[in-house]
């Protein structure tokens, strides 16, 4: 095992992986950008570094500074959590090249995975079904009327380099065509530096469904049940839950199998995941692209499963084999994981970076909260708008569903706003409690019903705002009256903000 | 005290009257209700109610009168105004120049200025852009009319609430030529 595992991240999967370290006894590095001084992850970790300022560019994201780091500080592996540095084969080849374990999959993997037309020559090499639509990129406008004759409408116009739903552009009519072609390459160049695009028939109720993969350095790959990611916001996902409603054991089955052919093909040797977009009219499913990393959504599977994916990943890095095969992986119960961002879901999911001067934090029996965050932290506003993920088990889905909503009425973060309440109203939407969604399920039906429902404690939200008011009011009045006013009544919070009282007055 | 409660374009009138320490009678038009107040923790009250429990977040942004109350997953925006001063402002605000200050609604920062002091600009025209958690969001006239000023600058970081620009109401002149 690693005596030493500096950790490239921040935030919550920083202190994911902290811990997974801490039940090892393998010794922890963090490294921080010069806006992270206080974050959490800093104080959890063994010995933390410096490696920069708040851009993640002179940060984060500077290879040579994280490696810098690690050699002088002696670790002996890296993990770079998702995001950041995990998905860069120079980096991987780097970290070879001094000497350091990279916690990940081999260079060649991430580097073929990470580009949407390599990887899907590879994986339909091993037969590994794709969305019908083109195996190379547009060369021309009349190449896209031609192909779009072929394949019918709607299609989907796609970048080569594009990612988390950034680079898709839906079409409907020939019409359309030519100018989506060529606002699609004049953004996927804006984007991503680079203006290959393609095009693939478009699938109706999508759903996205992924299944979880273990490799190790000996050849064995084995699969876990899916995880279903269709709640998403903006092509973000924001709610998973595992397993999915749409699959049965056979067609479990057949994804996972399908997804360790995909694996395969680039001798996977690490986690990762394969996602399929799924079509909820006939259940076919398509390999979408592998993510080589440890996802941000891995913990429902964990607790249906019972395994600890984060603490396999570093097992399989230092070069263990897998503790177990395919017929031993179970599936319990389901699980429930809620993303909490620090946005605005009243005002069009606006960030809202900030100082959090309240936090209490859900419990109770099998709830999990995945957090970066503390009362004090200022949230910076140069990274992700991720505070944590709320993540509970129940034994079978509505029982899940309606502890994730007895969870969430525990969660309070005050100071800035939180998606919180957002979660709090999917869990109670009717067809959501059915499991009848697709990826367009927040867009087109639950904002416009969440937008006109109606609320029933309007009258205590004015008594609530009317009491507040006449406190502070009253509070404005005695300040101005009797200058420097010490009543019995007089609650903590109202003088928060004058000069503190000492102690033991 | 009384105020005037507005939500969604709405008015009551609220009379509020302490009757005891963190016991208050509040009249929502001609409904009383009895509450049982405690801030166990800051903006984080605890309402009883005819024996039933409510758990409310609310934020008031300093110095505003806009309450933003969260209850059970909803969220009100509701703003109480004291009577008299609510009677005030309807004077005053009578013929009102339209003259619009627009504020940062997030902290963040500035990644574009489209606009400069003197430009004649159209209703929902684009005037700047800000960038916060890799989000940008577009900041737009709300009406047609002339930049008056320019705080944002470019590059530079703002917090919520920070003037960003005025748009003066453009009324067209008759040129003497």
């Amino acid at each position: 095992m690693f005596t030493k595992i500096l950790i490239a991240n921040r935030g919550e999967i920083a202190i994911r992986v902290i811990r997974a370290c801490k039940e090892l006894g393998v010794a922890t590095v963090a490294v921080y950008s010069e806006a992270d001084r206080a974050a959490l992850h800093v104080r959890a970790a063994d010995e933390a570094y410096c490696i920069g300022p708040a851009p993640s560019q002179d940060s984060y994201l500077n290879e040579a500074k994280v490696l810098e780091v690690a050699t002088r500080c002696g670790a002996d592996a890296i993990h770079p959590g998702y995001g950041f540095l995990s998905e860069r084969a120079s980096f991987a080849e780097a970290c070879a090249r001094a000497g350091i374990a990279f916690i990940g999959p081999n260079p060649e993997a991430i580097r073929v995975m990470g580009n949407k037309t390599t990887s899907r020559v590879a994986v339909h090499a091993m037969g590994v079904p794709l969305v019908p639509g083109m195996r190379e990129n547009l060369a021309s406008e009349d190449q896209a009327v031609a192909w779009a004759k072929e394949l019918g409408f709607p299609l989907m116009m796609k970048a080569a380099s594009g990612g988390g739903g950034k680079g898709l552009r839906q079409i409907s009519r020939m019409e359309d065509l030519p100018a989506a072609y060529r606002a699609a390459k004049a953004e996927s160049l804006h984007a991503f530096g680079d203006d290959a695009v393609y095009l693939e028939r478009y699938i109706e109720h999508p759903r996205h469904i992924e299944i979880q993969l273990l490799g190790d350095k000996h050849g064995h790959i084995i699969y876990f049940p899916e995880r279903e990611c269709s709640i998403q916001r903006r092509h973000q996902k924001v709610i998973e839950e595992a397993p999915s409603t749409l699959v049965d054991p056979d067609m479990r089955r057949q994804m996972g199998e399908a997804a360790v052919k995909a694996a395969r093909a680039v001798d996977y040797d690490s986690a990762g995941t394969v996602e399929f977009i799924v079509s909820g009219k006939t259940r076919e499913f398509f390999f979408l692209e592998m993510n080589t990393r440890l996802q941000v959504e891995h913990p429902i599977t964990e607790m249906i499963t019972g395994i600890d994916l984060c603490k396999e990943m570093i097992r399989s890095a230092a070069g263990y084999p897998l503790a177990f095969r395919q017929e031993d992986v179970p599936l319990h119960g389901h699980a429930l994981e809620c993303r909490i961002y620090a946005e605005d879901p009243d005002n069009k999911f606006l960030p809202t970076p900030g100082k959090i001067l309240g936090l209490r934090v859900p419990g109770g029996p099998w709830v999990r909260d995945e957090s970066g965050m503390y009362e004090g932290l200022d949230v910076p506003i140069h990274y992700d708008p991720m505070l944590s993920k709320l993540v509970v088990w129940g034994s079978t889905r509505e029982r899940c569903i309606t502890r994730m909503s007895r969870a969430l009425s525990e969660y309070s973060v005050k100071g800035i706003k939180t998606t919180i309440s957002f979660h709090a109203r999917v869990m109670k939407n009717e067809k959501f409690i059915k499991g009848d969604i697709d990826t367009n399920f927040i867009d087109t039906q639950f904002q416009p019903q969440d937008a006109a429902r109606i609320k029933p404690h309007e009258d205590i939200a004015l008594v609530a705002a009317a009491i507040k008011a006449f406190l502070r009011d009253k509070d404005k009045t005695q300040r101005i009256m009797g200058g420097e006013c010490e009543c019995e009544d007089l609650s903590p919070w109202k003088s928060s903000g004058r000069v503190q009282r000492p102690s033991g007055l | 005290m009384a105020y005037i409660a507005t939500h969604q374009g709405k008015t009551v009138r609220v009379k509020v009257l302490e009757t005891a320490p963190g016991l208050f009678r509040v009249s929502l038009g001609d409904q009383d209700y009895h509450v049982d107040y405690l801030e166990p923790q800051p903006n984080l009250l605890s309402l009883i109610i005819d024996g039933r429990s409510f758990e409310v977040d609310v934020d008031a942004p300093h110095l505003s009168d806009l309450f933003e109350v969260v209850i059970e997953g909803d969220h009100f925006e509701v703003e109480m105004v004291e009577e008299k001063k609510k009677k005030l402002a309807m004077k005053l605000s009578r013929g009102a120049s339209g003259r619009q200050d627009l504020k940062s609604p997030m902290a963040g920062n500035v990644r574009q200025v489209l606009a400069q002091p003197g430009d004649r600009v159209a209703a929902g025209q684009v005037l700047i852009i800000l960038e916060a958690m890799k989000m940008e969001n577009e900041i737009k006239s709300p009406i047609e009319g002339i930049v008056g000023s320019m705080t944002a600058r470019i590059e530079s970081a703002v917090a919520a609430g920070d003037p960003l620009c005025v748009v003066e109401p453009w009324e067209p002149q008759f040129d003497e030529g």
